[in-house]
């Protein structure tokens, strides 16, 4: 009893793991319907900013304050020069055009810092563990359920409750009414696609203390994020925080329970879900939260 | 003389029919010229040396697998992220029934495409039932179960390592270790790829497939059961797919869970886009194109992903219709099919 | 005077005379000359198939810069011969090293071929090597499989993963438990060096408690490492690669354990490439390989400090294996002269080579023509304010069976 208790805890806490991996794929496709492949890239930027500015600064906090910003800069020269002249085009284009800027992105970061492995480290004041009725928790994996959960919550609260939000949402679903309306629809896309972009960063340089810093990170992390996104809910930001925390669960417990079987579960849960039920546990279409 | 049939035999023919139909006839011509000039080049390649030989072998296996593709691509309007499958379950089945059985590649051949066939069918079956982004993440998925079964296996697949020792078999009592005449199996297995495609595309089948393309909801009114004309092109594309991966594993005398990986998916992707989507020249260009940019890019920059990635771009926001594409649209008249 | 016609030669003649002779003799040996001077002028081409890019990238760029370094010390050239080093990335795939390799030899027309970090790469291209005949030094991949594959020209200079995990396994069982729980990731790599691991841990009288394997690239060890907390075992044997061992490492700590549960592994898991990124969580970790850059010999010494000169970097065990590599280059090739189209000759010169490596002493077990060499067990310190390896015990003169254990 024990062991399932601390094994489905670690599976919640790898779950907001990959909340924070999948949040900026989710947003972007919800909102605007558009396919980031190069989400995981952001991701990998995040990490590497993180390690520059702390390795400059010799702090962490200001580290994951401002990693965000080189990659939403990155994002929006993106949005403006390329992406924009693609929301006409069919999402095969997005995914294409995305996908071609992995590999740009990923030959950047090794041509920038090297191919070695690097890795960001653990604030001192986070550093070691708690126990909690019996189970261990790293005091960081804490922090990033509180980090987490509080990107969440400010996502949703920008989303359902302010102006901005509204805005966006009537800029997604009719563009002609909304910019009739005096919405400039084309600078809320580029905004849109910016907190995207930087969620994946921020996601990014959370999460590397616990990850590492690395080239082929941005791979590593895309697959498991897309899976999140499908089984939630293409467009649902709630989705994708209930799917993560389940593939977390479930995935961990495959790796507990059914170890020779690991690669195969999670594999294996999209599957179910996509057959069973195709726009995911959540998924009503566009633009819902 | 008074019969209408005769009179209309010898009166002349009005100007334009007669014009359009001798352009045709001309431009049929033409391209026959250009099909022949063409195979012939590639029946010389082995002229160029060993190493040009077998790089350009490894092209027109990629280019079937690549064609094959985009008869999900560019011909049904199925963008596929889990083509790899049968490409290389295809490799497997004869690489490991050689290494471990002793079976003729040849009947190692049969089996791989027979059991790509079927998988093809399985997947497809289920696959089919949802489109768009779930469509890529399920056929994704499929790829990866099997890659995942590559990996663990390794008794017989020889996991990540993978299996070595695969024993060519002989081509009319010549060896195909000698690397021309590998080369020249390779050649006449694109031709007939090539060939069997074109003359599918043609068929009426073709045109169901770009009907679904163009509009899938308008198909299902008139009442063609679209489903099952997917899950036949999904079918029909993964046994060519397993073909290309049979004479893959002919090639290299080896396989490894590297083939089944969905990056080799993506690779596939990206040739068909450079080449051009609903073509079946276009295909086989952009194999040529990336594997060539690749190999040649690589050797002499370190950083060869960045500028295959920056082309790749370019080709998607300025170049849609990939090389063979504008080629066609803005090249000579008798390359446009009529 | 009749005699004066008969007698043409006056005393300048002689000298005309020989200077003629030399003249057409130097004109003689002119037309050979640069047939002779060519054949031992003509530059020596080495291909490097190395994974340089993906996850490997850092290791390929060290073993490179080694053998750089050991180039640049001798000067650039061979038995007269200059060096040109010919690289291609291998990406990890076996079908592109495949073809890379095809490229160096057909195309390029390479003398020798060194490198290859990936044993999957390694495997594929052992028939192509055996029917080519073409020199290989492999230079990185540690699969025990490599030293049993006998292929005249194949050698191997790296080490094979039996010879450290195997002595690991004994060393293990005699002084730091009996009983031991194995993880690795469960790749070709994690199963082999867990088999060579209990090769030498049973066989010395050893128990092993339970094997997991996590999957490749796993992100979250909690799981793994809430089985190992609840089975307490009295050692734990591991062996993961790249950002896998830094995560693993990280975590082992973050989750507890360090200092809990004792934890030896494979060198590979805390060497140079990933010891920066575990840091103080790595502290304490003993594990087995056939280098350390602590290592108090002359030759590592100069090795270490020149290395760090030019690239600013402690060396690693991978860029010994290229220092290593140039060396056995270097000594075969001076012992025949630089000729590199008797391929027999090569063999021998090479079987013959043997000479103090930064590692210790080298040479090649005629058997396998794989190294022997020692085998140095090491425990992670803070040594002058770094993190390093340091050396608590040595085994010497590892050599493995002559016929592949089962």
């Amino acid at each position: 009893m024990q062991t399932a208790i601390t094994q489905i805890t670690n599976g919640l806490v790898f779950g907001m793991l990959l909340f924070l991996m999948s949040a900026g794929l989710s947003l972007i496709f919800g909102l605007m319907n558009v396919v980031n492949v190069a989400h995981g890239s952001f991701f990998m930027l995040g990490a590497f900013f993180a390690m520059a500015i702390a390795g400059w600064t010799g702090s962490f906090w200001l580290a994951l304050a401002l990693a965000w910003i080189p990659a939403v800069a990155i994002g929006v020269v993106m949005e403006r020069v390329f992406m924009r002249y693609l929301y006409r085009r069919t999402h095969l284009d997005q995914v294409l055009l995305t996908f071609g800027f992995t590999f740009v992105f990923a030959d950047a970061v090794r041509w920038i810092w090297g191919p070695e492995i690097r890795n960001l480290s653990v604030p001192e004041a986070l550093s070691g563990a708690i126990e909690v009725a019996g189970v261990i928790v790293p005091k960081y994996r804490v922090f990033l359920i509180a980090f987490g959960g509080a990107i969440a919550l400010a996502l949703w609260l920008f989303l359902e409750r302010s102006r901005v939000g509204a805005m966006v949402r009537a800029g997604v679903d009719d563009a002609g009414t909304a910019s009739g309306l005096g919405i400039n629809v084309s600078a809320l896309f580029a905004m849109i696609f910016g907190l995207g972009v930087g969620l994946a960063a921020l996601g990014g340089a959370a999460a590397s203390p616990v990850l590492g810093v690395y080239g082929g990170m941005d791979i590593e992390i895309l697959i498991p994020a897309f899976i999140v996104v499908v089984i939630g809910g293409l467009g649902s930001l709630r989705g994708a925080f209930v799917a993560s925390l389940l593939v977390g669960v479930i995935d961990t417990l495959g790796k507990a329970y059914f170890p020779e079987l690991a690669l195969f579960v999670v594999y294996l849960l999209m599957v179910v879900v996509l057959l069973t039920r195709p726009n995911g546990l959540f998924g009503v279409g566009r633009a819902s939260v | 003389m008074n019969d209408p049939r005769s009179a209309a035999a010898t009166a002349p023919r009005p100007m334009l029919e007669a014009q359009s139909s001798d352009r045709q006839r001309a431009f049929v011509a033409q391209r026959t010229v250009a099909a022949l000039v063409v195979l012939l080049l590639l029946a010389a390649v082995p002229l160029t040396g060993n190493y040009t030989t077998g790089l350009v072998a490894e092209v027109l296996i990629f280019a079937i697998f690549a064609m094959s593709l985009d008869l999900l691509i560019g011909y049904t309007g199925l963008m596929s992220f889990g083509h790899a499958a049968f490409f290389g379950l295809s490799a497997y089945v004869v690489t490991t029934l050689g290494v471990h059985l002793g079976v003729s590649g040849w009947w190692g051949m049969l089996a791989g495409v027979a059991l790509s066939t079927v998988a093809a069918a399985v997947i497809g079956f289920f696959c089919i039932r949802v489109s768009g982004i779930p469509f890529l993440m399920l056929t994704m998925a499929f790829s990866q179960l099997l890659f995942a079964v590559a990996v663990k296996w390794r008794d017989i697949t020889g996991g990540t390592d993978g299996l070595p020792g695969f024993q060519r078999p002989a081509l009319l009592g010549l060896s195909l270790d000698d690397r021309t005449t590998l080369y020249y199996l390779v050649l006449a297995g694109f031709a007939l790829t090539f060939w069997l495609l074109r003359r599918l595309i043609r068929s009426p089948l073709g045109s169901v497939l770009l009907g679904i393309r163009e509009n899938e909801q308008r198909m299902r009114a008139i009442g063609y059961p679209v489903q099952r004309f997917k899950l036949i092109a999904f079918t029909v594309a993964g046994a060519f797919a397993g073909f290309g991966g049979a004479l893959y594993a002919f090639f290299n005398a080896f396989v490894s869970s590297d083939i089944l990986h969905w990056s080799l998916s993506g690779d596939a992707i990206m040739m068909v886009i450079l080449g051009g989507t609903g073509t079946i020249v276009g295909p086989a260009l952009g194999a040529g194109i990336f594997l060539l940019l690749k190999n040649f890019v690589s050797s002499y920059h370190e950083y060869w992903m960045l500028w295959v990635g920056l082309v790749f771009i370019a080709c998607v926001m300025f170049l849609r219709e990939g090389l063979w594409g504008a080629v066609i649209k803005r090249g000579p008249a008798w390359l446009r099919k009529e | 005077m009749p005699n004066d016609i008969l007698r043409p030669r006056a005393a300048g003649d002689r000298r005309r005379f020989l200077s003629h002779t030399g003249a057409l003799g130097a004109a003689a040996l002119g037309v050979h000359a640069p047939a002779i001077l060519a054949q031992s002028k003509a530059p020596l081409r080495i291909g490097v198939l190395n994974s340089f890019s993906k996850v490997f990238a850092a290791l390929a760029q060290a073993n490179l810069n080694g053998m750089n370094l050991y180039f640049d010390q001798i000067g650039g050239t061979i038995a007269g011969r200059k060096i040109e080093i010919v690289r291609e990335d291998d990406e990890i795939n076996p079908q592109v090293g495949l073809q890379k390799l095809k490229k160096l030899v057909e195309s390029d027309r390479v003398d020798i071929v060194a490198g290859v970090q990936a044993s999957n790469v390694a495997m594929a291209i052992v028939d192509y090597l055996r029917q080519s005949q073409q020199f290989f030094l492999c230079s990185g991949a540690g699969i025990a499989a490599l030293s049993y594959v006998n292929v005249p020209n194949f050698f191997r200079c790296s080490t094979s993963g039996w010879q450290g995990h195997s002595v690991m396994g004994e060393w293990n069982h005699d002084n730091f438990s009996k009983e031991a729980l194995l993880i690795a990731s469960d790749f070709a790599g994690g199963r082999d060096t867990l088999a060579e691991f209990k090769n030498g841990f049973v066989k010395k009288g050893g128990k092993v408690i339970k094997e997991i394997y996590p999957p490749l690239g796993n992100n979250d060890f909690s799981t793994y490492l809430a089985d190992i907390r609840s089975v307490n075992p009295p050692g734990v044997f591991a062996f993961f690669a790249g950002s896998d061992a830094v995560r693993f490492v990280k975590q082992y700590s973050e989750y507890g354990l360090r200092g809990k549960i004792k934890l030896s592994s494979s060198g590979f898991m805390v060497e140079s490439d990933v010891l920066p990124s575990q840091g103080r969580d790595a502290l304490g970790i003993l594990s087995s390989l056939h280098y350390a850059d602590t290592l108090d010999n002359p030759e590592n010494k100069k090795f270490v400090a020149e290395y760090r000169a030019r690239f600013k970097e402690y060396p690693s065990v991978y860029s010994e294996y290229g220092y290593v590599a140039a060396r056995c280059i270097h000594d075969m090739l001076t012992r025949i002269d630089g000729n590199t189209q008797d391929r027999e000759k090569m063999r021998a010169a090479m079987l013959a080579t043997q000479f103090n490596a930064p590692r210790g002493p080298f040479r090649f077990n005629t058997a396998t023509q794989n190294p022997v060499h020692n085998v140095y067990i090491r425990e992670v310190a803070e040594l002058d304010g770094r993190v390093a390896n340091k050396v608590i015990a040595t085994v010497r003169d590892v050599r493995e069976p002559a016929t592949k254990p089962t």
